[in-house]
């Protein structure tokens, strides 16, 4: 994103704030790092704005890297235009669009394709898109054109079909991407009990990262209790990551590695478990992420404590498993974090 | 003969005592109703103040609520810690809906308890829609007397299955209430502030007091109500996901 369209949105938010009825918030937030490869610590500003029919969202961000010294960065969050007519629903420019019911792993999040299991909740930069929606009383469709961005280079086509049934949300999803070509998908969200809430969700995909007829699929449960403890349990198969075969040929291992941060799995198959309890604004939680064909896992210890405007999070995640697991391997075996979040 | 011909008089007797009994239960709750709410569609601006267990003010969040006849509201948050977040009610149906995604997110009624006043004590404006009510018998509530009501939750997705509620004999006002949970915990005490004690015409907030958080209190205030049937869109939460404006 260039400085020009940052400055653009930047003044549409400065408008937006001069507005007495305008929707405008942010936060800001200091955070520290402490991993295996050196100390980071950033200090960023989220901005968010609406003024009349355009929606405006950016980051000014001031990183210090210990062995790279100090960035800036600027980005253009979300900027789009939305109206409606003749029934339908219209958006046009940069806009975050997340699809799909999983938590750990989103096989249908065809759009947006976010990164899963984040450390810290993050502002999500959207795809320029042009989409068109129509809503009825118990379903919903969503069609959305999707230019080519620095992580999806290519033009794809992308809809989403919803229908309420019950006590249950029915998905199915298409995308045919320019050089991909096509993939289909179908999710349900569930609500079995009053404390219980299963999900699944399963796509075919024509090729992703370069591997062909890829099977994707998840399933998964919410549990919550009366005294407000949370468990959140998926299992997971992605077809698109590097197999078995793959991670045990030498020769090939250094660019599985080299591809690790296009990967959104590092092995096929997962199973992630997250127990967290809610207590007085205190947050305590423990995840655990295993990956069965390696026996390798990464267990992230959080706290977070919520105030009127305040946020503290700290936390650890470490990775580990037998030597020559993916995890063992990895050049980062722990990530301790820090951060502060004030919200205006 | 004679004795079986007495039995049925007793029994039909019994009968319409406890119809009446129930159709009275009725009409109270929902005269208790008409202090929180005059009509079926309505919006209503809230504020909820919380303190600590030490009794220090802790925090204060604002949310503006739909409230729709067919057992529907949602719910929009205001303030910055939580602004653009949003819960949609639709019967036993409910969804969270968080800024920047077109996620909706299905939630269970367990989860609507989270937070220090749960979402169905602000979304919940009508009793008499949600649960059934038998009449305990008549007590004291310090100086005055008042009606004790047994509510039994009607549907399933509602925020407390079982309602011990309190009212002014001469008027009917809500007074007290006593809030217990699926596992028949009692979870929360209710008082209820009226605009004129002597003279009661509307619910202007209530106090919480958390019975399984150290007693923290939680303060809702009605700041204002007007009538609003808002369009059938925004009921859907695809519609909602997609951030529209909402005022």
């Amino acid at each position: 994103m260039n400085r020009a369209t940052t400055l653009i949105a930047a003044g549409l938010l400065a408008a937006s704030a001069a507005q007495a009825e305008a929707d405008f918030g942010g936060q800001v937030r200091l955070r520290v790092d402490d991993q295996t490869t050196g100390r980071n610590a950033t200090a960023e500003a989220e901005l968010r704005g609406r003024w009349r029919a355009v929606t405006a969202s950016g980051t000014l961000a001031h990183a210090w890297t210990e062995h790279a010294g100090d960035t800036d960065l600027s980005r253009v969050n979300e900027l789009y235009a939305a109206g409606e007519a003749a029934g339908w629903s219209f958006a046009a420019g940069r806009r975050i669009v997340s699809w799909d019911v999983g938590y750990g792993f989103r096989p249908n999040d065809v759009v947006q394709q976010e990164r899963r299991r984040t450390l810290l909740p993050v502002l999500l930069q959207g795809k320029a898109v042009l989409q068109a929606e129509r809503f009825g009383t118990d379903e919903a469709w969503s069609l959305v054109a999707v230019d080519p961005t620095s992580s999806s280079k290519e033009h794809a086509f992308a809809a989403r079909a919803w229908r309420r049934v019950g006590s249950a949300d029915w998905h199915a999803f298409a995308r045919q991407g320019e050089d991909t070509g096509p993939s289909l998908g179908t999710a349900v969200s569930w609500v079995a009990t009053d404390a219980t809430e299963i999900h699944a969700s399963v796509r075919y995909a024509h090729e992703v990262n370069g591997r062909f007829h890829v099977p994707q699929a998840l399933a998964g449960f919410t549990w919550t209790g009366e005294n407000k403890v949370g468990v959140i349990g998926e299992v997971w198969y992605d077809g698109s990551a590097p197999s078995d075969a793959e991670w045990a040929d030498p020769r090939s291992v250094r660019g599985l590695f080299t591809q690790a941060s296009a990967l959104q799995n590092l092995r096929r198959r997962s199973v992630f478990v997250r127990v967290s309890w809610t207590h007085e604004g205190w947050e305590p939680s423990l995840d655990h992420l295993w990956l069965p064909s390696d026996r390798s896992h990464t267990t992230t210890a959080a706290l977070g404590w919520q105030g009127d405007r305040v946020r503290v999070d700290v936390g650890l995640r470490r990775l580990g498993g037998p030597a020559g697991s993916v995890m063992a391997a990895s050049p980062i075996n722990h990530i301790g974090y820090a951060a502060a979040t004030w919200s205006f | 003969m004679t004795s079986l011909l007495r039995a049925l008089a007793a029994a039909c007797l019994a009968l319409c005592a406890w119809h009446a009994q129930a159709a009275d239960a009725t009409a109270l709750l929902k005269a208790a109703d008409r202090y929180r709410v005059a009509s079926d569609d309505v919006q209503v601006e809230v504020q909820i103040d919380t303190t600590k267990s030490d009794g220090s003010p802790d925090k204060q969040r604002r949310y503006t609520t739909f409230s729709q006849s067919g057992h529907r509201s949602l719910v929009l948050m205001r303030s910055p810690a939580e602004r653009g977040q949003k819960v949609l009610m639709l019967s036993d149906d409910f969804w969270l809906l968080m800024p920047s995604s077109q996620r909706p997110l299905r939630i269970t009624p367990t989860q609507k308890l989270l937070g220090d006043a749960s979402t169905g004590d602000v979304a919940t404006m009508r009793w008499s829609d949600d649960y059934t009510a038998e009449v305990v018998g008549e007590e004291r509530c310090g100086e005055v007397a008042c009606i004790h009501l047994a509510l039994t939750a009607a549907r399933r997705g509602v925020t407390y299955q079982r309602i011990g509620l309190w009212i002014g004999a001469a008027r009917h006002e809500p007074l007290r209430a006593d809030l217990y949970v699926q596992s028949e915990k009692l979870a929360k005490q209710a008082r209820f502030v009226m605009d004129r004690p002597e003279a009661p015409t509307t619910m202007t907030g209530m106090v919480l007091t958390d019975q399984l958080a150290n007693g923290r209190e939680t303060r809702v205030q009605y700041l204002s109500r007007k009538t609003r049937s808002v369009p059938e869109a925004w009921l859907n939460p695809m519609y909602l996901a997609r951030n529209p404006e909402l005022e």
